[in-house]
């Protein structure tokens, strides 16, 4: 079926779905998340993406599709011939 | 798993085969091994696949069809109209034998898209309501076995719709492909015709051998219908989200009320003093639990919702089985993925407001909270550990699936990323 496979690069896919970005209060530079959790930096600030500080808005296409990199293709998805997803029902 | 046959003529009759027959409205999981490949106008109805087709009143269906039909003033049912036990039977054959398999009994017969299934067993499955709705619904003079049957079907019924809602809900899914408003609406019936079963029979429930396993399902039940209204009341008070493309997609309570809290408040209130020997806190577990995360949610306190999701991680597969208990969690997840967008979003204006006041904020607090927030929804085999490994076909038969960040993870090893 279609999907994510399980050997995929995990590291990857967290980063890619995100959706923060970072800056330090001094310099305003954008941090990934991997910065955030390896500096475990006290004087960091966070925004959401597109997100505006000052009047507490957020424009919709600035929001991140929480779902986009989950290709679950629900459409040609075959479910294996067992009790298993008959057990979720019965 | 073996496909069983249904008895002939149980779930639909000959006379409404034969008509669709002629009217080109046998599907091709009701068709004959010969004949269910060939286009509509040449297939043939095969007495043991053959279900009651849903029609709408106007087209001779439903509920003015029926009362016509029935000889007046008389309790004598029409001839299309199904027992009780074949309801039951015709679920569990569309459920077990057509869903789980994508296809019909037909050895030949390659599995069908799920939107393609899922598309018939809605129909069929809405046909059982309208007769379980106009023949069962108000009736007084119920026994066990009634009660039974119905209860049965009407839990699996919830079931399907969440499961299958939830499935379905990828945004490449086209309305042409899966109606996710018939879905909402099928949800809202099963919920509330459930309901209403239990509320007319609590006395010959009460009374019953099965009392303590139904409360047991009555309690998942009312999880389901908290869940859900906790999710459909979030989405709706969003204004970020343009709710009506979205509610079009997902499984919700469309006018975003209290429907499902207060449709079995009253259920709940009767139950009360014959629950009186029992100790408060064996009470309805699931559903307690859900009031606290529609509590949580209601207090605007996304991170208490998260931590309680967080808490019921642990899914087990015994022998080729989901236990009951896992399979509640996983129907739960179901219901509450749509809402993760929105309870990022308020944890971003909550520490945005933080950020406003000058406050300071620890690093290590937000990255804890974007991880929180990702290692339960923003993936969807995180989402749901187990649905992704049932329709994965993992193989192992005894499996112990966690995505709980401190416990370790046999299956899902990419979470030790801290």
């Amino acid at each position: 079926m279609a999907g994510l496979p399980l050997t995929e690069d995990r590291s990857k896919a967290i980063f890619k779905i995100a959706p923060i970005s970072v800056s330090k209060q001094t310099k305003g530079e954008p941090m990934n998340m991997n910065a955030l959790i390896n500096e475990r930096n006290d004087d960091l600030i966070f925004f959401g993406e597109g997100f505006d500080q000052r009047n507490d808005t957020c424009d919709k296409q600035d929001i991140p599709d929480m779902n986009s990199h989950a290709r679950f293709d629900s459409d040609n998805v075959r479910i294996p011939p067992s009790n298993l997803f008959w057990s979720l029902l019965e | 798993m073996a496909m069983e046959k249904a008895t002939p003529w149980s779930m639909c009759t000959a006379e409404e085969a034969y008509d669709r027959e002629r009217h080109m409205e046998l599907s091709e999981f009701e068709a004959t091994e010969n004949t269910f490949h060939l286009p509509p106008s040449r297939r043939i109805a095969d007495a043991t696949l053959c279900i009651k087709k849903y029609r709408r009143s106007a087209a001779g269906g439903g509920t003015a069809s029926s009362f016509s039909q029935s000889s007046s003033e008389s309790d004598e049912k029409p001839s299309n109209f199904r027992s009780l036990t074949e309801l039951d039977d015709a679920v569990e054959h569309l459920l077990k034998s057509i869903l789980c398999h994508q296809k019909s009994h037909h050895e030949n017969m390659t599995p069908r898209p799920l939107s393609k299934t899922a598309a018939f067993v809605d129909d069929r499955l809405r046909a059982v309501q309208v007769d379980y709705v106009v023949g069962y619904s108000t009736t007084n003079n119920s026994t066990y076995e009634d009660f039974h049957f119905a209860h049965r079907f009407h839990s699996r019924m919830i079931r399907y719709n969440i499961l299958i809602g939830y499935l379905m809900s990828e945004p490449h899914v086209s309305p042409s492909k899966f109606e996710h408003k018939f879905n909402a609406h099928a949800l809202q019936s099963s919920f509330s015709n459930y309901f209403q079963l239990f509320t007319n029979h609590l006395n010959l429930v009460q009374s019953h051998n099965d009392y303590q396993s139904h409360l047991e399902t009555l309690d998942e039940m009312m999880c389901y219908a908290t869940i859900l209204n906790v999710s459909s009341v979030l989405l709706k008070q969003e204004i970020m989200f343009n709710a009506t493309s979205l509610c079009k997609r997902l499984p919700l309570f469309q006018d975003g009320s209290s429907f499902g809290l207060l449709s079995y408040a009253n259920l709940y209130l009767n139950l009360k003093p014959s629950l009186s020997s029992t100790k408060d806190e064996e009470m309805f577990p699931k559903w307690k639990w859900a009031i606290e995360v529609a509590l949580a949610a209601d207090l605007g306190n996304f991170i208490r919702c998260l931590d309680l999701v967080i808490e019921k991680s642990d899914f087990i597969l015994k022998k080729n089985h989901i236990q009951r208990e896992s399979r509640w969690k996983c129907l739960v997840r179901c219901l509450l993925s749509p809402t993760l967008p929105t309870m990022r979003i308020g944890l971003l204006r909550w520490y945005n407001k933080s950020f406003g006041k000058g406050e300071k904020v620890s690093g290590a607090d937000v990255s804890s909270i974007a991880f929180d927030i990702f290692q339960c929804f923003t993936f969807n085999p995180i989402i749901n550990p187990l649905l992704w490994y049932v329709v994965n076909n993992c193989s192992s038969p005894d499996y112990y699936i966690t995505n709980h960040p401190k416990k370790h993870s046999t299956f899902v090893n990419w979470l030790d990323f801290h």
